[in-house]
């Protein structure tokens, strides 16, 4: 059985890491644009056997917690930043893992299996949430159950406990969902359910104010990690924050201010990393280690320093470092006038039956029937409503490369609903910008024999905010979807249909006037080229904090 | 009661000396067949040596004379591997989603003492069978919870799609450090006593050579030929390129059996091998002629063949001599039996074209391999009770009969 308390007492030294000073940030805002290195001192908190991870700092900046597998399980030992002295805390048979802090600092609360049968023999339990004093004791059990209950972290308010989880899923897939137990225990609730194959949602960390929280989300075996911000009352309507050509796991929110730190990798990276995030603005950087790879990192409660795990020693050992300053850089977007934007709509002030164009191209729109203008944007609710470019200059992309960006909250209730469209001499779904009735969110082009060929949204997108959809058509006939500027899986190749003078361009409905567009758009735009990942980012995220100022995060 | 116990061990007998004259005998005809103790797991207890005990008891009803048996899934071994991660081991790695199925889900072949591998090798010699190992050429088996450790822990070294995006459900070819990872992962099996390593190129886990867009490649690709690389990735000249890493991969493996000191028969299964065509190049880099040519493999394994529904045991004659004329006796060559019908072209899909009965497909099959001049069949792959007793027994008999020896 699981052992508890402060048994096996053993004494370690601080060994400050002889060649400190590698510590390079490599700065990169949303352009990838690298700044000048910051120096950082790099303090090895652990030595011996084994691989020290997954670290915890306590709210009172004293301790650390870790999972270590020194003595082959995994077990939770303190280390006393004062003493140096370094104490098991639950170790003996089975598995304890990824511990997190009380909010006052009293408890630990983990993750725990011990099998004692074969798989065939019958296991009651897998991995459940357990909760053990800080000083040591008995741990107490809180969930049970043959689940990976895991990655356990506090609220803010000390009594409710939220962990990722297996629990619950339908067809016998392996999603992994967020669950909440208080910390009386009682039967888990679901906070954010993941449907289907390797799609899930791991590591809840929250902002200081309780409001939002970050985690690592992936959307089938063939994404990459991916970190996502969301408010706490509306954990579905998430913001992806990092994208796909990357991967970035395991976000821990700065407790004083707005950055979080995570694990990540980006082609080009000797390996992972630790990456810093601005949640409000984007900006990042990455954490060069010199040797070895950095993981798992979590904040001190001052917010100053860093500890994480590293291999350069052949195995993982904490270390910490102070932590450097994000420095400010404008995120990148698109400049004005751009002579490649054929059409660019704000829907920020109503207007009666014409639409002005901000493009060089003077696209300027006609607006039929009577749609509803309701706070900054435009639905096209009644039937007969929509606008029609007469005349569309600049849409004639031949086999070239085009995209539409456009801004918009999708209908509460999923429907077909088109969001523009280019209708064409013979080709009359030239191409589309569209969300199905499934609530996911398309962009179609089409081949030389003018057949379909769709790029899709990982997932439906939120109806409670506004989100930038992209799609774009590249020079050698890939159509591809960003959704806030984060690539989605599902695109398509072989879109080189060569496009000429329209027949029509036609925004909030079909060419017929059909699939209205029940949600609200904001803002549409068209370029005769390709937009950059960050283009078609824009300025969601701000929007995305806009639209929830309660739940904003602040600078201290 | 009395009669049937004397039958089993009338059978059980016979089973051991058929099985120990084929082990003696190079020109046996063989019977390879592939095991994935992982689909026994809710029949026997596949966690403990009395259950890999009744596994190859089971198994052995085919008439079996060389055991494939899968040593992983995807990068996550099954056996207690120094170097790689065990699929339990994905619950205490958050980035993997965890299998979470009953029984499958729970397993911990990492912790099973005694070994799996070695504990098969020895249970195979006890019954006069030769040990192999089915090694797909995968690094995941669609799933993220079969991610190994050296693909979490080395992104550097991830795939790469021609759109610029990584993905850690494969390590190119391309990197050493990654070759020799897999040689060192082939060690741990030769210790273990294997006498046969069989790659199998139809289960590549969602690989293909649109995920080899990775720097080395398409750096020597640009130089090759002096342009970008197509972003198509079925681009045939693009898929010759990508198969040239995957040859060299085999040149090493086969360098690396030979310096082992021990006869480790080296085997590649290719999947639509004929017709003959370039539907292995495109599929999974697999230049299979040329691993003929330059002897780097000991047996060649159709996986399936592509074979005609109007004409289904006809057309399938012709593919197999189609191949072993293609050979020409450079290799030996294990024709399929195969149960598995994932590839359209299995015993249920003959059965469904012809009407005729699993038994009969089964002894035609065999029949039509032994006397194209194969060196066997393969089975893929034998669970619990999928070949059916008949078909069992229609096998045994016949392989130990009309088609005990190679023709």
């Amino acid at each position: 059985m699981q052992s508890s308390g402060w048994r096996g007492r053993r004494r370690e030294t601080w060994a400050r890491y002889p060649c400190v000073l590698g510590w390079i940030v490599g700065l990169l805002g949303l352009a990838n644009v690298a700044v000048p290195a910051l120096g950082a001192e790099l303090v090895q908190l652990t030595t011996g056997p084994g691989n020290d991870t997954e670290a915890a700092w306590s709210p009172d900046g004293q301790r650390i917690v870790f999972q270590t597998d020194r003595d082959g399980t995994l077990d939770l030992h303190i280390l006393d930043l004062a003493t140096k002295a370094r104490t098991p805390l639950a170790a003996g048979l089975g598995h304890a893992a990824f511990p997190a802090w009380s909010p006052d600092g009293k408890w630990v609360v983990y993750s725990y299996a011990c099998f004692t049968k074969t798989a065939l023999e019958g296991q009651e339990d897998g991995y459940n949430v357990f909760l053990i004093p800080a000083t040591g004791g008995p741990p107490r059990r809180l969930t049970q159950g043959r689940y990976r209950d895991y990655c356990p972290a506090f609220l803010a308010d000390g009594k409710t406990i939220w962990f990722s989880s297996d629990r619950g899923v339908k067809d016998k897939s392996n999603a992994v969902s967020l669950h909440a137990v208080s910390v009386d225990g009682g039967e888990p609730k679901v906070v954010l359910r993941r449907e289907g194959s390797d799609r899930a949602a791991v590591q809840a960390s929250f902002s200081p104010d309780g409001r939002s929280f970050a985690y690592g989300t992936i959307s089938g075996f063939r994404d990459n990690w991916r970190i996502v911000l969301a408010r706490v009352d509306r954990p579905a309507d998430g913001y992806v924050l990092t994208e796909a050509q990357g991967c970035f796991y395991g976000p821990r929110w700065s407790p004083v201010g707005t950055v979080l730190a995570c694990t990540g990798f980006r082609l080009g990276d000797p390996g992972w990393g630790v990456w810093l995030f601005d949640a409000q603005t984007g900006r990042r950087a990455r954490l060069d280690s010199g040797q070895g790879q950095s993981r798992s990192p979590a904040w001190s409660p001052d917010g100053r320093r860093l500890v994480l795990e590293n291999n350069r020693s052949g195995t993982y050992k904490l270390y910490c470092l102070q932590t450097p300053e994000l420095p400010e850089a404008p995120p990148a977007s698109t400049s004005p006038g751009d002579r490649s934007q054929v059409l660019h709509y704000c829907f920020a002030k109503r207007t009666d039956t014409a639409i002005a164009d901000s493009s060089p191209r003077s696209n300027h729109g006609h607006i039929r029937g009577t749609p509803i203008w309701q706070e900054g944007a435009i639905r096209f609710g009644p039937p007969g409503a929509s606008i029609a470019i007469p005349n569309a200059k600049g849409f004639d992309f031949g086999n070239g490369a085009f995209a539409v960006r456009a801004v918009v909250k999708a209908p509460e209730q999923p429907q077909f609903a088109m969001i523009a469209m280019g209708e064409y001499p013979g080709n009359r779904l030239g191409w589309q910008l569209y969300i199905a009735d499934d609530g996911r969110a398309w962009f179609n082009s089409r081949t030389t024999e003018l057949a379909y060929r769709g790029a899709r949204s990982d997932e439906p997108l939120p109806t409670r905010r506004s989100v930038t959809l992209t799609g774009i058509r590249d020079a050698v006939g890939n159509a591809r979807l960003y959704v806030d500027g984060s690539l989605q899986q599902a695109a398509a190749s072989g879109a080189l249909c060569v496009y000429g003078p329209p027949v029509q361009v036609r925004i909030g409905t079909q060419y017929n006037g059909t699939a209205p567009l029940l949600g609200w758009l904001y803002d549409i735009a068209v370029y005769s080229r390709e937009l950059s990942a960050e283009e078609a980012r824009g300025d969601s995220l701000a929007r995305f904090w806009a639209e929830q100022p309660s739940a904003r995060p602040k600078k201290p | 009661m009395m009669h049937q116990w004397v039958g089993t061990v009338i059978v059980m007998a016979y089973l051991g000396l058929a099985s120990l004259a084929s082990a003696s005998d190079p020109q046996r005809f063989e019977v390879a067949a592939w095991v994935d103790h992982f689909d026994f797991a809710t029949v026997f207890d596949s966690e403990k040596a009395e259950g890999l005990s009744q596994i190859l008891d089971h198994v052995r009803e085919t008439g079996a004379t060389t055991i494939l048996w899968r040593n992983c899934g995807g990068s996550t071994m099954r056996y207690q591997s120094r170097i790689e991660a065990h699929h339990h081991g994905s619950q205490l790695d958050k980035r993997r989603i965890a299998e979470n199925r009953p029984v499958y889900g729970w397993v911990r072949y990492g912790e099973t003492q005694p070994d799996i591998i070695a504990e098969v090798v020895r249970l195979c010699r006890q019954r006069g069978l030769r040990p192999g190992i089915h090694w797909p050429f995968e690094e995941t088996h669609w799933a993220g919870w079969t991610i190994g450790q050296f693909n979490l822990e080395h992104p550097q070294y991830w795939g790469q799609t021609a759109q610029g995006q990584p993905w850690w459900g494969r390590v190119s070819l391309a990197y050493p450090a990654v070759i020799r990872h897999k040689l060192a992962l082939v060690d741990e099996l030769v210790e273990r006593g294997v006498e046969v390593l069989f790659l199998d190129f139809s289960r590549t886990g969602g690989w293909g050579p649109g995920y080899e867009y990775v720097e080395p490649v398409v750096s020597a690709y640009r130089e090759k030929f002096g342009e970008a690389p197509p972003t198509d990735p079925k681009d045939l000249r693009w898929c010759r390129h990508v198969s040239e890493y995957v040859t060299r991969y085999l040149r090493q493996l086969h360098d690396h059996l030979k310096a082992s000191g021990r006869p480790v028969e080296l085997a590649v299964g290719i999947p639509g091998i004929a017709p003959l065509g370039d539907e292995p190049l495109v599929r999974c880099g697999a230049d299979w002629r040329r691993w003929v040519e330059e002897r780097l493999v000991d047996t060649l394994v159709i996986n399936h063949v592509t074979w005609d529904r109007k004409a289904p045991l006809e057309s399938t004659q012709a593919a197999y001599r189609e191949v072993l004329c293609t050979v020409a006796g450079r290799c030996r060559v294990w024709c399929p039996v195969q149960q598995y019908n994932y590839s359209t072209y299995g015993i249920p899909a003959y059965q469904e074209a012809t009407g005729k009965k699993p038994e009969e497909l089964a002894e035609a099959l065999t029949r039509l391999a032994h006397q194209a001049g194969a060196h066997g069949i393969s089975l893929e792959c034998v669970d619990y009770n999928n070949y059916s007793p008949a078909v069992r027994d229609a096998l045994r008999r016949l392989t130990s009969g009309a088609c005990r020896q190679v023709r």
